[in-house]
């Protein structure tokens, strides 16, 4: 069951977006993320419509794999449009009711922007080893060293957290079957007792985490570790022409959509 | 042929006990032997695997690696790269989401040209027999899988010794087969030395000596043959003999003249057929 | 009283997905009260998610499974009260343990059937009862206690339910020897003073090969041998083929075979392998 759950897996590939420079994905994602925030009518979304659905396509990822990893936010989702919905003023669609059609078109571009929000992100950890991911991103914080920010151990801590999702999910998977033979419910009773549930899967699953923390540190300075200094990478990152024309396009995209919404589209 | 662990008087208690869980230890490990460390759970073999990499060091007592003292702390980064531990779980020793980044972390750590990391990388892989699963995520593999993933990432440090603490315990007998098969090959093909902690005997036939450990202290210490032979002290120390070894005692009990040293099934076969034959 | 019932049983994963697996198929088999059932095979062939239909927390894709002559899955209720009927020990249950005290750990099966408070008392000491565990240790906090300890904590836990049938996935894995025999010791003897069904899926031929009534060899998703041990140790041929190990006594009578020496029958004991090769000293001789 929580198999399904896809969040922060990696997908191997040999796309061209598979092969982008993390740190020209991760920036963007940034650039992304202020377009979509930007987009304002019909015609800017569907630029950034547009350009989501390009990005999926040259990743080979499958539309359904995305949709997936919706699933855990299906609440926000659907709250979100029914109070833009039902909360907004303007002309009603059928008279008397309190579905307008300014609360329609709100409603449509607000789900369309938190999912997009969503697969866009989605897109850059799917696409993008977690190794990578944090290498790109210890490369581009590195400034903050000066500022005595502990940079190399947020990301070992990021990359790490990552690579422990599935055991994590699989563990879990584990203790809420056996208490289940010992005749737990998690599914019947109030909120309350369906909180109180709980506490037969997250007190094992705490203390398991923490000896397996302890156990990863001893086995970790085992290999040597000793944090950030003197560490070298097999991996090198690189920058490649197609870095330079993705981060060309990704500024083209959003002024294109600042543009637009300049012209209120 | 040296000693490369050399272990005096080793005393260790743990923080906030109130007896020693290590009560003296004297013991040298040859380099390039395979050597089998087996004992009941709280006889205190894991915690004196603990200090062949300086994990732990002697309340009392001192542990010499290559000869540098584990307790000095400038020698720790020297003692880990000599000795590698591999532990029981596979899954607490994997940092890295795919295969070959996770071989490459020790190298990484000890600041190792990335060119030169690639190439112990793939040495490592090839040695353990998973070099077609480089790009893999582990947590897709078997046990036995990732315990040799395990190995990969310790030998690509280059390590003198490997030391591995209860290692199979989590593993079906297909995992224990593969990190067993691993371990020998690494010590008679590489010359590396490999000191086993267990308590599968089955696993220790193939040792070039077995040191048997109970309450904090050695009391056994010789060749599988040697130690096996002895079936009332591994019985007294909550151990088993080999199946093997079991049947020839019992039957030299009634009378026939079985060597205690045929330790695997098939010279335990030809020396009943040869007795039986000689009738 | 309960027993065992699966027809057709077939269990598939990740039903079409890239993914799909089909763990079991069309398993029939009936398991008699009382019985003390082994069941063996190499990890990814079925067993797993065998003994998981039994107490019903995996759904078939098809086929039925029946305690007590009742479809389990019938209704959400029936399906919730066969987990107080078939007890399931996970493997490694240590690491289920969850509840301040010991005594509340293994009373959370007891009270999830709404015992009132003296029959819960009553079922949680008779379960530490048959597992050793002494009761000082009831109100002492489980992290607290040794892997061995702990593992009897979780395995009393789900004997308190008095389950008719008690399953147990590997539950000597991670032992050593003398802790591995304690408890196969204490599951014999529970066996033998409340006369429940206990099934064990184990990994060790030579734990199951001696206490075992009845042994069933899965394979590949099916059942490949079913019958006591005499019967399937008759045949180590065919298990070697499929990957499977033999009792290391059995394989010692192989060899010997190998060599010229017939001791026979089914050998799967160390005793009985010291008793067929005397026998063989006193007749006229070998080869």
């Amino acid at each position: 069951m929580l198999k399904d759950v896809t969040l922060g897996q990696f997908f191997p590939g040999d796309t061209v977006v598979h092969r982008l420079d993390p740190r020209t994905k991760l920036i963007w994602v940034i650039l992304y993320i202020v377009a979509l925030f930007n987009a304002y009518d019909w015609w800017s979304y569907g630029l950034v419509l547009v350009v989501t659905a390009g990005c999926i396509w040259a990743s080979h990822i499958k539309p359904k794999t995305i949709l997936q990893g919706l699933k855990p936010l299906i609440i926000v989702i659907v709250l979100t449009a029914l109070l833009n919905l039902f909360y907004t003023g303007g002309t009603p669609i059928v008279p008397g009711w309190a579905i307008t059609w300014e609360g329609l078109k709100k409603a449509v571009l607000l789900v369309a922007r938190i999912i997009m929000l969503i697969a866009g992100t989605f897109l850059l950890t799917y696409t993008t080893s977690p190794i990578a991911l944090t290498d790109g991103l210890e490369i581009l914080l590195n400034p903050l060293k000066k500022l005595k920010i502990p940079v190399h151990e947020m990301a070992m801590m990021m990359s790490m957290a990552l690579r422990f999702i599935p055991t994590l999910t699989e563990e879990t998977d584990k203790i809420m079957s056996a208490q289940k033979a010992r005749g737990a419910d998690f599914e019947t009773g109030s909120l309350m007792q369906r909180a109180k549930a709980l506490l037969p899967i997250l007190v094992p699953l705490f203390v398991s985490s923490f000896r397996r923390a302890d156990e990863l540190a001893v086995a970790m300075e085992s290999r040597c570790y000793h944090g950030g200094e003197g560490r070298t990478r097999m991996k090198q990152l690189r920058y490649a022409p197609r870095d330079a024309w993705a981060l060309i396009l990704g500024a083209a995209f959003l002024a294109g959509v600042i543009v637009l919404k300049k012209f209120g589209l | 042929m040296s000693a490369i662990i050399k272990i005096e008087d080793l005393h260790y208690t743990y923080p906030g006990d109130e007896a020693e869980t290590l009560k003296g230890i004297d013991l040298e490990i040859e380099e390039g032997s395979f050597v089998a460390v087996l004992g009941h759970n709280g006889s205190g073999k894991s915690t004196l695997a603990k200090h062949f990499n300086a994990i732990l060091t002697p309340t009392e007592g001192k542990v010499l690696v290559d000869g540098m003292d584990t307790a000095d702390e400038n020698n720790l980064l020297a003692v880990r790269r000599t000795v590698g531990m591999v532990f029981q779980n596979p899954d607490n020793q994997i940092v890295a989401n795919v295969v070959e980044d996770d071989v490459a972390f020790a190298p990484e750590n000890l600041g190792v040209e990335p060119a030169e990391i690639r190439r112990r990388v793939d040495a490592a892989l090839k040695q353990v027999g998973m070099y077609e699963y480089r790009s893999h995520a582990p947590h897709l593999l078997s046990g036995g899988q990732k315990q040799r993933v395990a190995i990969a990432g310790v030998i690509a440090m280059e390590p003198r010794v490997i030391a591995l603490d209860e290692p199979t315990a989590m593993l079906d007998p297909q995992g224990r087969t593969e990190v067993i098969t691993t371990v020998t090959g690494l010590c008679r093909d590489k010359g590396i030395t490999i000191v086993l902690i267990t308590h599968h005997m089955s696993e220790c036939i193939g040792a070039d000596r077995l040191v048997v450990m109970s309450n904090g202290g050695i009391v056994s210490d010789g060749t599988p043959a040697e130690v096996f032979a002895n079936v009332e002290l591994m019985e007294r120390e909550g151990l088993t003999v080999p199946a093997t070894t079991r049947l020839e005692y019992e039957l030299n009990r009634a009378g026939f003249d079985l060597p205690l040293s045929a330790l695997t099934v098939d010279d335990c076969a030809a020396a009943i057929a040869a007795q039986l034959g000689k009738q | 009283m309960s027993e065992i019932r699966a027809e057709g049983l077939r269990h598939v994963y990740s039903a079409g997905t890239p993914f799909e697996k089909v763990a079991i198929d069309d398993i029939n088999v009936v398991i008699p009260h009382g019985q003390l059932v082994g069941i063996i095979g190499h990890t990814g062939s079925g067993k797993s998610t065998f003994i998981q239909h039994l107490n019903g927390l995996l759904k078939p894709t098809a086929g039925k499974v029946y305690c007590d002559g009742q479809d389990i899955n019938a209704t959400k209720q029936i399906t919730h009260d066969v987990r107080f009927k078939v007890g399931l020990v996970f493997q490694y249950p240590e690491y289920q343990l969850f509840e301040e005290t010991v005594y509340k750990d293994i009373a959370f099966g007891p009270k999830n059937m709404k015992l009132s408070g003296d029959e819960i008392d009553r079922h949680v000491r008779e379960a530490a009862h048959f597992v050793g565990l002494s009761d000082e240790l009831f109100e002492r906090s489980p992290l607290e206690l040794s892997g061995g300890q702990k593992r009897r904590i979780a395995i009393a836990g789900v004997i308190a339910m008095r389950p008719g049938v008690l399953i147990l996935d590997e539950p000597t894995a991670g032992l050593d020897p003398e802790g591995c025999a304690q408890i196969l010791q204490n599951i014999c003897d529970y066996r033998t003073e409340t006369g429940s069904t206990v099934i064990l899926v184990s990994h060790s031929m030579d734990d199951v090969a001696r206490i075992a009534d009845r042994l069933i060899v899965f394979s590949g998703g099916g059942i490949f041998m079913d019958g006591t041990p005499q019967e399937v140790f008759s045949h180590p041929d065919e298990l070697t083929n499929i990957g499977l190990s033999v009792p290391e006594p059995t394989a010692i009578a192989m060899a010997l075979r190998r060599d010229g020496v017939d001791v026979g029958g089914a050998i799967y004991t160390t005793e009985q392998l010291i008793s067929a090769v005397e026998r063989l000293r006193k007749g006229a001789g070998a080869c």
